[in-house]
């Protein structure tokens, strides 16, 4: 287990250098960087400024002294925020966490509990219901059924705010504070848990499906349990085994996912300033969110094969 | 025990004439100088003639069976038929003839009520798209200031935007481009995927190594961001809107490829150890036509279904592209960039009929597409049924 | 002569798919007397495990059992609520299987999934039934069984899980055994001591025993009485010695001379030509007649019922039939 471990550690490596290549080239050969797209400036003033971030230097140089600086954890000066790169996430990390993770939460208990039951009621009217439901809501442009959404029941019928994390002015703490920061997460998380609730749910029938075939659930079932065990026990354990793989990939995704509904929500997570140092070409912390997003995945696929071996007694001892 | 051997012996056969039968299915649309290839494979793949093959695969009655079967005789007294009794046996097998085979998976796919309810609902889509605006009277897109923003009506059924278009018109325009950008790229993707996935999985090695790299590392950007940010550089390349069209399908397509690349390249290494593939390694064919005669045919149903649901995927990346004004941008208009509108809070608010009918379009479009993709894969992969 | 254990009278079991309806079970009836080995014996899609496990109730669909009456220990199975039928498999009716790989839980151990039914239907506590099953594992010939009982299925050997399920389907003392093919996916050596396994345990529990399999050698050493079923139909049954010595049914016949003999040599061993007709598309016409050398003009359009021919012997074929057969030479 610990020379895997070590050895998917190692494969790590070329992945992310490939993946930082190809993000710092990917933002380099851009035409255009905030000094270009700030016409006050003199080309005098300009120049300095160049001089200033290292833009003059030609690109490979500029290449090892920014990845140089990224295993420092210096990810670099966001031109927008004024602030280092780091700090800009750090402070706005949280505010997507949070929802990302409210979302994932959700998204696992009812995709585990449909995909489950629509697998054991195959071809049940609740069956088809379900597998409409889920392509329903796989198939929404996550802008639309956001801006549906606050139409409806932000601006529409007044239910829920229709942005933000908190009431603007409000000077609630403690549990008030909680309540309203609650109000405020409800549509963007409904929207996020929508999108990816789909995928997972059918994930889940088709692995029961499979399952539900196997030998070992007939042997379990000659033994005379109760129906009950059968599906939870025997079944269900070794359905949910390959989805840990997916564990690796669903923060990522739903941090780029939140990039879209955060901006609709207004929610002051990094998917939105993402779209705000896009606007300004803030190319820093650009670059530094985008690498942040591929070594989430790296990692969360590293954590996810490992914890995928320690559940997998047949894995495991390997 | 020789009822035994025969037995064990009866699985192989069955597997190997599937294998032989599929490869001749695949070889089949070509010339006829490789017919004669196809026979020999055949031959060799099942070692008992095209009897079994029929059998195996298309269930002909048993009468012609067995007039097949005395004709070849002795030959054939080794091997028996599929044990089509058991629960095992009954999943469909998959059948010889291209025509049985397309047309049984049809079958399957027509039973399936909601995947026909897709397949329809396209089409509708498409003659809207195509051939809708032919019917239009408003199809010269002239602005019309008398006409702005007027709310659905009989003359406008669906209302006119911000410069007096009308806006059903504009929606079947809009998905001419969108359907066009969702099928192009996806044609692209597919084409990639499949080759380098094909050629990562035959040679394996230095050229796997190389190519499934590449991938990951691709694949470890998310898609969205990886897209909004090529989105952001083709703005500032000001790339002149007629020509963003082909560069969003060329984006789109650079996104989906690695998912295309990893899914056929397993497929193939599978498919590679087969037998019908050592005997097409006894035959000595050359790599390029083992290759895209004889492995690539085998992936068809799965690149089907992938490919299916990849359009779905790509007509939702470049909505939510144009939407951000990334991905085309007006003049031409797309689904995306048409909910544009609800960008604006007036427009928003008050008009809906700017936005939700685009974003009806794409939503309905896409969970079509989704459902036909779903129905075809349950019909093509005997495995599932 | 001991008790009937199980009785099954004419039992259909019918798949129901798009490509028609398959009669994998179609009119079967037939006993096994307590402590009775009968050994059921076709070719592979003949309906053998069908039978057996339309006797389990454990059918998935799209099968179902259809018709008929499945009498176990004086009570008709298939009225019983599901509930009850569930207490009675892995109690009453234990059951093994032909691939012992993949019928053992791969998440679980091994002991785990004995104690199951130990605490099930013999309510033992946990500790109580862990201890029964480390005694199981010893009784069914494994070594270290306290290791054993806390290792995986894919740490053991095919022999091992074998030996295993015979345990999970012993541990509760059952009534009767149904073995579906225990053998074949093992090796010789090991198929050897499994038989001898389960003669052994059968000596010691006195249950009957269900053997279903395609290998004639297995049936001769272990069956009391055996059942030929073709194209889901009892096409003859006899106590073993007598259908060793005087097969009836061509296709016994055929099946017997297709099995090699010690100290015989054969330029070809004999096999029978063609093959088990589509469960799906059976006419009104003796399933056999297509294969049949003996085949007559009733073969083609009528199908034979089973009778008694002599004092135990039944078979299922015009040859027998007063009036069509003509004794053969």
């Amino acid at each position: 287990m610990r020379q895997y471990i070590i050895r998917r550690v190692l494969l790590m490596i070329p992945t992310l250098l490939g993946a930082s290549i190809l993000i710092f080239f990917v933002f380099a050969l851009t035409p255009g960087d905030f000094v270009d797209t700030n016409l006050k400036l003199t080309p005098q003033r300009a120049q300095e400024l160049r001089v200033l971030y290292g833009l003059d230097k030609p690109i490979i140089e500029r290449y090892f002294i920014w990845i140089g600086n990224v295993l420092r954890g210096d990810f670099g000066f966001s031109f927008k925020y004024q602030e280092p790169v780091s700090d800009v996430i750090k402070h706005y990390l949280w505010n997507s966490f949070l929802i990302a993770f409210v979302s994932s939460i959700l998204t696992w208990c009812i995709a585990v509990a449909v995909g489950v039951f629509s697998a054991i009621k195959r071809y049940s009217w609740f069956d088809t219901l379900v597998t409409l439901g889920v392509f329903a809501a796989m198939s929404f442009p996550s802008f639309f059924i956001g801006l549906l959404l606050i139409k409806y029941f932000a601006l529409d019928w007044k239910v829920f705010p229709v942005g933000g994390m908190t009431t603007t002015g409000s000077e609630l703490a403690g549990f008030g504070h909680w309540v309203d920061v609650a109000k405020h997460m409800f549509l963007p998380v409904l929207v996020l848990t929508m999108l990816s609730v789909g995928t997972l749910t059918r994930y889940f029938r088709t692995n029961m499906l499979e399952v539900i075939r196997q030998d070992f659930v007939r042997t379990a079932r000659a033994k005379g349990l109760k129906e009950k065990v059968v599906v939870y026990k025997h079944a269900l354990r070794n359905a949910l085994l390959p989805a840990i793989t997916l564990l690796g990939f669903e923060l990522p995704a739903l941090f780029g996912g939140a990039i879209i509904t955060e901006k609709i929500f207004n929610w002051p997570g990094i998917g939105r300033i993402h779209m705000e140092a896009l606007a300004f070409r803030d190319y820093p912390l650009l670059m530094g969110l985008t690498m942040l997003l591929a070594i989430l995945t790296v990692v969360g696929n590293l954590i996810a094969d490992v914890l995928y071996g320690v559940a997998d007694p047949r894995v495991r001892l390997k | 025990m020789e009822t035994k051997i025969r037995l064990s012996q009866d699985e192989t056969m069955v597997g190997e004439s599937e294998e032989a039968g599929k490869q001749a299915e695949g070889s089949e649309p070509t010339d006829s100088g490789k017919q004669t290839e196809v026979g020999e494979l055949t031959e060799a793949g099942s070692r008992d003639g095209v009897s079994e093959l029929i059998d195996v695969g298309s269930r002909v009655g048993v009468s012609e069976l067995t007039e097949a079967e005395k004709q070849s005789g002795a030959s054939t007294q080794t091997v028996e038929g599929i044990p089509a009794g058991t629960a095992k046996a009954i999943k469909p097998t998959r059948p010889t003839k291209p025509t049985s085979l397309w047309q049984q998976s049809l079958k399957r796919l027509l039973q399936n009520k909601v995947a026909t309810f897709g397949m329809i609902y396209l089409l509708f889509m498409f003659l809207f798209c195509f051939i809708g605006p032919y019917f239009s009277p408003y199809l010269t897109e002239k602005t019309n200031v008398a006409m702005m923003n007027r709310p659905p009506s009989m003359a406008h059924w669906l209302g006119t935007d911000n410069l007096g278009r009308d806006v059903l018109t504009r929606l079947m325009l809009a998905g001419r481009i969108s359907l066009t950008v969702g099928i192009a790229s996806m044609a692209l993707s597919v084409v990639i995927g499949a080759l380098l996935g094909a050629i990562s999985g035959y040679y394996g090695g230095l050229v796997d190594q190389v190519i499934m790299r590449f991938a990951d590392v691709l694949m470890t950007i998310p898609g969205l961001p990886l897209l909004i940010i090529l989105g952001a550089i083709l703005s500032d390349l000001k790339v002149p809107s007629d020509y963003r069209i082909y560069i969003v399908m060329l984006m789109l397509a650079l996104i989906s490829w690695p998912g295309l690349t990893r899914l056929i390249r397993s497929q193939i290494l599978t498919l590679r150890e087969q037998e019908f593939m050592q005997a097409a390694e006894v035959l000595g064919l050359r790599d390029r036509r083992k290759i895209l005669n004889h492995l690539l045919p085998n992936t068809i149903p799965l690149l089907l279904v992938a490919s299916t649901l990849s359009i779905a995927g790509a007509i939702l990346s470049e909505s939510v592209l144009s939407y951000l004004g990334l991905g085309v941008v007006p003049p031409t208009p797309t689904w995306g960039n048409m909910m544009d509108a609800a960008n604006s809070l007036l427009d928003f608010e008050k008009r809906p009929w700017l936005w939700i009918p685009p974003g009806f379009a794409i939503f309905s479009t896409v969970i079509a597409i989704n459902l036909l993709g779903d129905g075809l894969r349950d019909a093509l992969d005997p495995k599932m049924k | 002569m001991s008790n009937t254990l199980v009785e099954f009278k004419h039992v259909h079991t019918h798949f129901d798919t798009d490509e028609g309806i398959f009669k994998a079970v179609n009119d079967v009836s037939f006993r096994i007397k307590e402590g009775e080995t009968v050994g059921v014996i076709g070719e592979s899609g003949c309906g053998k495990s069908v039978t057996a496990l339309s006797l389990m109730q454990l059918v998935t669909a799209p099968g179902k059992i259809n018709d008929g009456e499945i009498w176990f220990d004086g009570r008709n199975l298939l009225g019983l609520t599901r509930d009850q039928m569930r207490q009675l498999r892995g109690h009453e009716i234990g059951m093994i299987f032909q691939e012992p790989m993949s019928s053992l839980n791969p998440v679980l151990t091994v002991g785990e999934q004995i104690v199951e039914p130990l605490q099930e239907h013999l309510l033992l506590t946990k500790k109580e039934a862990w201890a029964k099953a480390v005694e199981w594992i010893k009784k069914v010939g494994i070594p270290r069984p306290e290791k054993i009982a806390k290792s995986y299925p894919h740490e053991l050997s095919g022999g091992m899980l074998q030996r295993i399920m015979i345990a999970i389907a012993l541990c509760c003392n059952p009534k009767l055994l149904i073995a579906d093919e225990p053998t074949t996916a093992l090796d010789v050596t090991i198929q050897a001591q499994v038989l001898d396994l389960l003669r052994q345990l059968k000596g010691e529990l006195g249950m009957a025993i269900m053997l279903i399999t395609h290998d004639l050698g297995v049936v001769a050493e272990m069956a009391d009485y055996v059942v030929v079923m073709y194209a889901g139909q009892v096409i003859e049954e006899a106590p073993v010695l007598e259908l060793f010595r005087e097969p009836k049914h061509p296709y016994t016949q055929g099946l017997l001379r297709s099995k090699p003999v010690m100290g015989q040599r054969q330029k070809r061993l004999y096999s029978i030509p063609g093959q088990v007709p589509n469960l799906a598309q059976l006419g009104e016409s003796c399933h056999f007649h297509e294969r049949c050398a003996s085949c007559m003009e009733i073969c083609r359009t009528k199908q034979p019922p089973l009778r008694t021919d002599g004092d135990t012997h039944k078979v299922a074929c015009w040859l027998y039939e007063e009036g069509f057969g003509h004794e053969q030479a």
